[in-house]
């Protein structure tokens, strides 16, 4: 029998029977399912429908509405601050427009804002972590947008709303498709090194869900590579950022316009008040909190921040019952489980298969299909690998990869993955990847409208408030597609910067209040709810027990 | 059906002996850096991250036992040793220039504005030694030297800028904002442009698609999911 | 017969047409010139300095890496067109063969490269065209004898001293007449062939690259030569630089300064080899030009 050192004994004889179909499966394309064989198969499967993982909220603009149970319990917890120990009278930072979140939204909306005529200094992105540090630096595979003669927007808006199950705000999916090629443009001028033929051409592959390919990338490191370049640009216009600082609560003036917010210096535990005459929500999403006990590839500090605070000043959410689990996350080796395995793998041709070998689903369906594939194939079927910790995953069959395009295309377009593993032992261009869903994206959100405001319950906008990127909802219906989210945050982001800049000119911000925090605190009290729970979250807390056990919070 | 993720191992786990910043600590075998910290009681602010080795936060250097030799690692993507003596490296003090791409020429000479330092370089070759990525930082700097940025561009791709090379160099080179301003030159000036996306952007300008897109928009649900079902795929 | 290729930054940029014609020269007589496949700059000035081996270290990690590649060539040769990268490497290489322990300190150092064996040996591309192609070679494969071409060869320094490294007789050497003449044309004696340009004081002090190239041309210019021949990127610049103070303070006049590489690809008819304004140049002397 053939060995695999990286991965253990009892996983060879599967791996042996993945490299006998091989040949065979190069030929096959397994069937896609009809939409009724797509609604069986996410009833039964997917987490999303699973009752116990969810509750109707019992609070709020949303009362009534069912979102997952840790979502419910940060937006149905106190606030973080007692508004009685905050002193509104001193400022600490007086701007134009306060960007709350410094990832790829929030870097876009800042540079759009700026770009418009707002002067660098009257802008201010304040951020949890580092400027970058989110979820937009992690995605891999990459960035939708329709600008090949075969290819149109018209397409592309088809192919987004089937992918969120016809559930999405059609005017943001309208602004979704139709800015796209606009923004890969502005990124072309910014210098960024998508991949390209010598012609100049982008190489674009599909994704899940797409008809048409329009995927750009820049190797597997395409969020990273918006990313950095966003940032250099951030610190060449020297717009001010103010790190390890999130925000903790949105201010109001009595005019019930949003008005700033109040920051926490996680380090020196200082607070901040910035009185802004436009705010941007940028926070991103909400891997930390592990619904349903999943691991996640999100970054550290995704934690739905931006969600509470909106919703403690009365926006409307909408999607937040549908959760996108991404059906390729590392399954092994442990260290690195739930970290994402881009779909670009199965874009250039990789399949899933299952312990025996065999395919069990169409590699490019939409992720919710996808992942509730993979769940049936382990838990229903018991066609899954079980690792030695208990984990169970099914095999993405990288080396078809070489195969299909070539030897060294995994080197050369996978570069991130291909290091991935090899740094534990595993060579991906030899040996299938064993994968499992993982919590991935916040389908839903703040919602918002075309111009980026936040909306109420009556859709009208909340005056001073913005959101763009994953924070927010309505763009991507109830299942996103790859290479959307990096594109959100670019269209959004730019909407939110340019409204933003509008907004200010005519702006008047009046006296500040956080009344809301104490009106917040009666209608928890009114609606029956005790709990010791504090939000936004901030940040997930991963020590060990036994220090758990005995930390105590001593002044000195 | 649930996956645990916290760390908690049943009892009769394996433990190792890490120092942590020369504090000894027993932790379960088997975690990366970045989760023994954590394990050990630590709930970090600075050097982390991603958690996925995409970042750059979470750069760690340490030794082993019986070894005089310094070893650099990402602490979220590196299991732990016994007897690993460690510690993070939290920032790295480099502010970089500001400059305007849409001013700059993609030559040595654009490089050596904002970077002269990089002439100081011996070709000692720590900067490669070091990177946890893996790429020949070296070589890139002295292709830069030869006004050849192309090269240089792809060798740096994957970098993360943990910031390990500059802080380990002795010419006080900070590599990765260096090659920041290499890859904006090169994806500018010298990757050629895109015919397509120029075209599509002036059909998108000239209101190509408005109409259809403003009939979709009004569509409704069953209109939507008509189209849907009839794309056609490409191969 | 293939030989592993150090190029060295002039190469790449200033001297590219010193390269393009050798390259064509060595395929012309069945060489192929096998560029490693990664290679940085040789070091130069800072490595010859022979108080600490710190400042070989650029040197020997390129002959790691002819080492690396030598198994693509089956020989252990690896060849440079610039005088001074051949110097540097020769030099390194030389120095190290006679100090182990130097050796050994460099490649405990040098620890994430395998160990420099010392066994590569340099070669500049003039030696290969006399010992492993032969000047009879080249004059039986002759397209045009330049018959009426008066040629002054230029060594410089750099491949004649020192004369452990040097690659002809220091005092004497007699190995680019020999070239001149296998291609027929007149090789030209003059006092100051072996004398040093200047180098890279052409940077800082051009004054003493002007006082010492125009020495060297002074008398070439008294109508006893048609053109110069050069083995060196940076001695060719100081050539150049010298021919346009002669040419505006001087004498009125000056010379054309050719790569040794050029004047062999013009004489073999290997015309796609040569910059447009070089082919020019050697067209005219060929047809008779002025004398």
């Amino acid at each position: 029998m053939s060995e695999y050192p990286g991965y253990p004994e009892e996983f060879w004889e599967s791996i042996e029977k993945v490299e006998e179909t091989r040949e065979r499966r190069l030929k096959e394309t397994f069937r896609r399912l009809t939409p009724e064989e797509k609604e069986e198969l996410l009833e039964k499967w997917h987490p999303d429908y699973r009752p116990e993982g969810k509750r109707p909220l019992r609070v709020g603009p949303n009362r009534g509405d069912y979102v997952p149970n840790e979502v419910a319990d940060l937006l149905e917890a106190h606030a973080l601050i007692d508004p009685k120990e905050i002193d509104l009278t001193d400022i600490d930072y007086d701007v134009d427009v306060l960007v709350i979140g410094g990832g790829g939204a929030g870097a876009v909306a800042a540079l759009w804002a700026n770009y418009s005529g707002v002067p660098a200094e009257n802008i201010l992105i304040a951020t949890k972590l580092r400027l970058g540090d989110a979820n937009t630096k992690m995605a891999q595979g990459g960035i939708q947008a329709a600008d090949r003669p075969e290819d149109s927007p018209v397409i592309h808006f088809i192919d987004i709303i089937g992918g969120g199950h016809f559930a999405n705000k059609p005017e943001l999916v309208r602004a979704l498709a139709e800015d796209a090629p606009l923004i890969i443009k502005w990124h072309e001028e910014l210098g960024l090194m998508y991949d390209k033929d010598e012609e100049g051409n982008f190489i674009e592959i599909h994704g899940g869900g797409t008809s048409k390919k329009r995927m750009h990338a820049a190797k597997d490191y395409t969020g990273l590579e918006i990313m950095r370049n966003l940032m250099d640009e951030i610190w060449n216009k020297e717009i001010p950022v103010l790190e390890f600082s999130p925000a903790v609560e949105l201010l109001m003036d009595e005019n019930g316009q949003v008005a700033g917010a109040i920051l926490y210096n996680l380090e020196t535990k200082q607070y901040y008040v910035v009185r802004a005459k436009a705010t941007v929500l940028a926070t991103g999403g909400f891997g930390r909190l592990h619904i349903q006990g999943f691991p996640t590839t999100n970054h550290y500090g995704a934690t739905m921040d931006g969600v509470v605070m909106a919703y403690r000043i009365g926006a409307h959410l909408r999607d937040l019952d549908a959760t996108q689990y991404h059906p390729t996350g590392a399954a092994f080796p442990e260290q690195i489980v739930g970290q994402l395995v881009t779909e670009k793998v199965r874009g250039l041709g990789a399949q899933l298969v299952n312990v025996d070998g065999e395919q069990f689903v169409y590699p490019l369906e939409p992720r919710d299909v996808v992942a509730s594939a993979i769940i049936r194939e382990c838990y229903g079927r018991n066609k899954g690998v079980i690792t030695p910790t208990g984990m169970r995953g099914v095999w993405l069959d990288s080396p078809m990869i070489e195969l299909i395009h070539g030897e060294g295309t995994i080197k050369r377009y996978l570069a991130a993955m291909y290091r991935q593993f090899k740094r534990f032992n595993i060579d991906i261009t030899k040996e299938p990847i064993l994968v499992f869903p993982t919590l991935h994206y916040m389908n839903g959100g703040v919602e918002i409208n075309v111009y980026a405001q936040a909306l109420d319950p009556n859709g009208n906008p909340i005056p001073g408030l913005f959101a763009c990127g994953e924070v927010t909802g309505g763009v991507h219906g109830k299942n996103r597609l790859m290479g959307n989210s990096l594109l959100d945050v670019n269209v959004f982001g730019r909407r939110a910067g340019i409204s933003a800049a509008k907004h200010i000119k005519h702006a008047r911000v009046g006296k500040l209040t956080l009344k809301h925090v104490e009106k917040w605190e009666r209608m928890l009290k009114e609606a029956g709810i005790v709990t010791d729970k504090k939000a936004p979250m901030l940040l997930p807390d991963y020590r060990g027990e036994r220090v758990l056990s005995r930390a105590i919070d001593i002044r000195f | 059906m649930t996956t645990s993720v916290t760390v908690e191992k049943k009892p009769k786990t394996k433990m190792v002996k890490i120092y942590i910043m020369g504090r000894e600590y027993l932790v379960p075998e088997g975690l990366t850096i970045l989760k023994a910290m954590e394990y050990a009681g630590y709930r970090l602010i600075r050097g982390v991250g991603c958690r996925a080795g995409f970042c750059g936060a979470c750069s760690t250097v340490y030794r082993l036992k019986g070894d005089y030799r310094l070893y650099t690692a990402l602490a979220c993507q590196t299991t732990v040793q016994d007897g690993m003596y460690l510690v993070q490296l939290p920032f790295v003090p480099a502010k970089k220039p500001t400059y305007d791409i849409e001013k700059l020429t993609p030559d040595l000479s654009s490089v050596l504005k904002y970077f002269p330092e990089i002439t100081r370089c011996v070709q000692c070759n720590t900067c490669t030694k070091v990177c946890p990525q893996e790429i020949q930082v070296m070589d890139a700097i002295q292709a830069i030297l030869r006004g050849d940025l192309a090269t240089a561009a792809h060798l740096t791709f994957d970098c993360i800028a943990c910031g390990i090379c500059s802080m380990r160099c002795p010419a006080e080179i900070v590599h990765y904002h260096v090659f920041q301003l290499v890859r904006r030159l090169y994806g500018k000036y010298i990757a050629k442009p895109s015919k397509h996306l120029r075209e599509r952007i002036k059909e998108i300008e000239e209101g190509k698609f408005r109409e259809e897109l403003d009939r979709l928009v009004m569509a409704g649900v069953e209109e939507w999911k008509k189209l849907y079902a009839a794309r056609e795929i490409e191969p | 017969m293939k030989l592993l290729y150090f190029p060295g930054c002039s190469l790449k940029n200033y001297a590219q047409r010193y390269e393009k014609s050798a390259l064509a020269v060595a395929k012309r007589f069945d060489i192929e010139l096998v560029e490693l496949k990664r290679w940085n700059c040789c070091g130069v000035v800072y490595s010859l300095a022979s108080d600490s081996v710190f400042h070989h270290i650029a040197a020997v990690r390129n002959l790691i890496r002819a080492q690396e590649q030598m198994h693509e060539t089956g020989n252990e040769k690896l060849v440079t067109l610039c005088s001074m990268c051949y110097q540097v490497l020769a030099s390194v290489n030389h120095r190290l063969a006679r100090d182990p322990e130097a050796l050994e300190t460099l490649n405990r150092f040098m620890d994430e490269e395998e160990d420099y064996l010392g066994t590569i040996e340099v070669l500049h591309f003039l030696q290969v065209l006399r010992d492993y192609v032969g000047f009879h070679k080249i004059k039986e494969s002759l397209e045009r004898k330049l018959e009426k071409i008066r040629v002054a060869p230029y060594y410089g320094c750099m491949l004649v001293r020192p004369k452990e490294v040097a690659i002809d007789d220091p005092e004497d050497p007699s190995l680019l007449e020999t070239l001149i003449a296998s291609v027929g044309a007149s090789p030209i004696e003059y006092p100051f062939r072996t004398d040093c340009c200047g180098s890279y004081n052409v940077v800082a002090n051009k004054d003493i690259v002007k006082i010492r190239v125009l020495r060297i041309i002074k008398p070439l210019l008294r109508n006893s030569a048609d053109l110069i021949i050069s083995v060196c990127p940076l001695c060719t610049f100081n050539l150049e630089y010298g021919m346009k103070l002669a040419s505006r303070e001087l004498y009125g006049k000056s010379i054309p300064v050719l790569y040794f590489t050029e004047l062999l690809a013009y004489a073999l008819g290997l015309d796609y080899a040569l910059d447009k304004n070089v082919l020019a140049t050697l067209n005219k002397l060929y047809e008779g030009g002025e004398k």
